[in-house]
């Protein structure tokens, strides 16, 4: 339904007739594609519609594992400071030009954020093989708001046009991916969800208290470390393609819980 | 062969001992209670039973490998042990939390088998909490919870199950069920039980030795009758206590004197 309604919706008013008759078109193999309207749809709003799924699915695959680690319900994927460190990268990115370049934003945005993941890691005293929750949790504070500043002070000194693309950036900008794009990160994300879908019960027993889940078998500083890094990677991912997109990441977790009324995942 | 022999075991977090140099043998479906002040190391020789810790001289073994070698879910197969209590900050049903306990038999991601629900729910029977088994964890009263958690252990099946001050939150019906429970398992599957507890009339009506710790150093082993003296008492506890025997069981008995 909302998929629908953000096909009809736009600068260019297409009727909901016209969308329907486009979208059943393409699915049964008889649409001219060439008419503007088809043009519009399916090269400019489908694309962005596919890429606000994944993106949204990744963020809140994020989330969950966050606050499930974290054991903080108020926890988003970027807790760790990702969000600040890859919005420097991209930033950094605009500024010498990366833009050019085919991904060049993206890659330091993605950069940035894998960056920020070890430098939190090392300020919580990862180091020592040590990962208390709130440790983490502060770290992270501590880190983003040091990017926060960075950044500031970054837009304080960029020319006007660099400006306006940056700003972009920071607000979340699902325009420039390609057909290409999106199927990569569709694929990092099916891998990643994969993954983290086979850790979902040892979480569930994490979530009781890491003593509890090792007297239950876990092996928990191995999960952590795991569940940890792909969740950075797959946030990594989404935020450098498609900017900082707050908010998905810390609700649809609970949505869900509402909706189903079951904790976390619906497997244990 | 002992079930868990303890060798000159050592701990500590900081600087501190917390426990030295404890040696013990138990033998299978042995039930000992672990007793003494606070803070002089109750809890961490449970975990170190556990090997959520290790020692850091001395050796722990259990059926003579040492906790070193096993793996989490070997252990996890082996030793359950019955928390104080147990933080719910997210709303897991009380039947979630005892089929938890069954993870230590599972791949990650294989699906509970009905052997599995089978024992969680006689575990729940057991402790008389399936009447609860659809409700929330953090909905339920300090003892209901107490008796999920205790149903979870029993859903590990353990060889070996430590108890830590499990009695506390429960009503006097729930005590009782619980501790012939206790009696019932340790003779029907050989089960070996340590329990830490401050109540040693407690521990001395149902333990078959004592283990009376005392700032980190084993004070005392034996029966009841052996540890429970009054001048034990005095030099651990610094309390006058009147002993003498429980009319209607013979066991040893300890009155505070105030």
């Amino acid at each position: 339904m909302l998929c629908f309604a953000a096909l009809c919706l736009g600068a260019i008013h297409i009727a909901p007739a016209d969308v329907f008759r486009a979208v059943s078109g393409a699915i049964f193999g008889n649409a001219s594609g060439t008419s503007e309207e088809e043009l519009i749809l399916f090269s400019v709003r489908l694309p962005r519609i596919l890429f606000a799924g994944i993106v949204g699915a990744s963020l809140s695959l994020g989330g969950v594992v966050f606050q499930a680690l974290l054991r903080n319900p108020l926890a988003d994927p970027y807790v760790l400071g990702i969000s600040g460190g890859s919005a420097l990268g991209a930033i950094v990115g605009i500024v010498v030009g990366a833009a050019s370049f085919y991904l060049g934003v993206p890659f330091l945005a993605f950069c940035g954020a894998l960056a920020t993941v070890f430098l939190v890691f090392i300020v919580a005293g990862g180091s020592r093989g040590v990962l208390l929750d709130n440790s983490l949790l502060l770290a992270g504070v501590v880190v983003n708001s040091f990017f926060s500043a960075a950044i500031l002070f970054a837009l304080s000194v960029v020319n006007s046009m660099e400006l306006h693309s940056i700003s972009f950036w920071l607000m979340g900008d699902l325009s420039r991916a390609s057909l290409k794009e999106i199927f990569g990160t569709a694929l990092c994300f099916a891998a990643c969800f994969v993954l983290l879908y086979t850790q979902a019960r040892k979480l569930n027993l994490i979530v009781q208290g890491e003593e509890t889940a090792l007297q239950l078998g876990v092996n928990v500083l191995a999960t952590k470390y795991l569940l940890l890094i792909v969740t950075s990677l797959i946030t990594a991912i989404a935020v450098s393609f498609a900017g900082i997109i707050g908010f998905i990441g810390i609700m649809v977790p609970h949505m869900m819980r509402l909706v189903f009324a079951l904790p976390i995942l619906f497997f244990s | 062969m002992s079930v868990l022999c303890m060798q000159n075991i050592s701990f500590c977090y900081t600087d501190k001992p917390v426990l030295e140099d404890i040696s013990l043998g138990l033998d299978r479906a042995e039930i000992v209670a672990v007793i003494g002040p606070n803070g002089s190391g109750k809890t961490t020789l449970l975990k170190l039973i556990n090997a959520t810790l290790f020692p850091l001289s001395g050796r722990m073994l259990i059926e003579g490998k040492d906790t070193k070698q096993w793996t989490r879910r070997e252990i996890a197969r082996t030793v359950a042990i019955v928390p104080q209590e147990s933080p719910a900050v997210f709303p897991f049903f009380a039947e979630e939390i005892v089929m938890m306990g069954r993870f230590p038999y599972r791949g990650s991601l294989a699906f509970e088998t009905r052997t599995d629900y089978r024992i969680a729910r006689e575990a729940m029977a057991r402790t008389d909490c399936l009447s609860f088994a659809q409700r929330r964890f953090n909905e339920l009263s300090a003892g209901e919870r107490q008796r999920v958690l205790i149903a979870r252990a029993l859903a590990q099946e353990p060889k070996i199950l430590l108890l830590d001050e499990s009695t506390v939150f429960l009503d006097l019906k729930h005590q009782a069920q619980f501790l012939s429970l206790l009696k019932q398992l340790n003779q029907e599957r050989h089960l070996t039980v340590i329990f830490v507890t401050h109540d040693v009339n407690l521990a001395a009506q149902n333990a078959d030795r004592l283990l009376l710790l005392y700032k980190g150093k084993k004070y005392a082993i034996g029966t009841p009758a052996d540890v429970l003296t009054a001048r034990n008492m005095k030099e651990v506890y610094d309390v006058d206590v009147g002993i003498d025997l429980n009319p209607h069981d013979g066991s040893t008995r300890v009155t505070l004197l105030t």
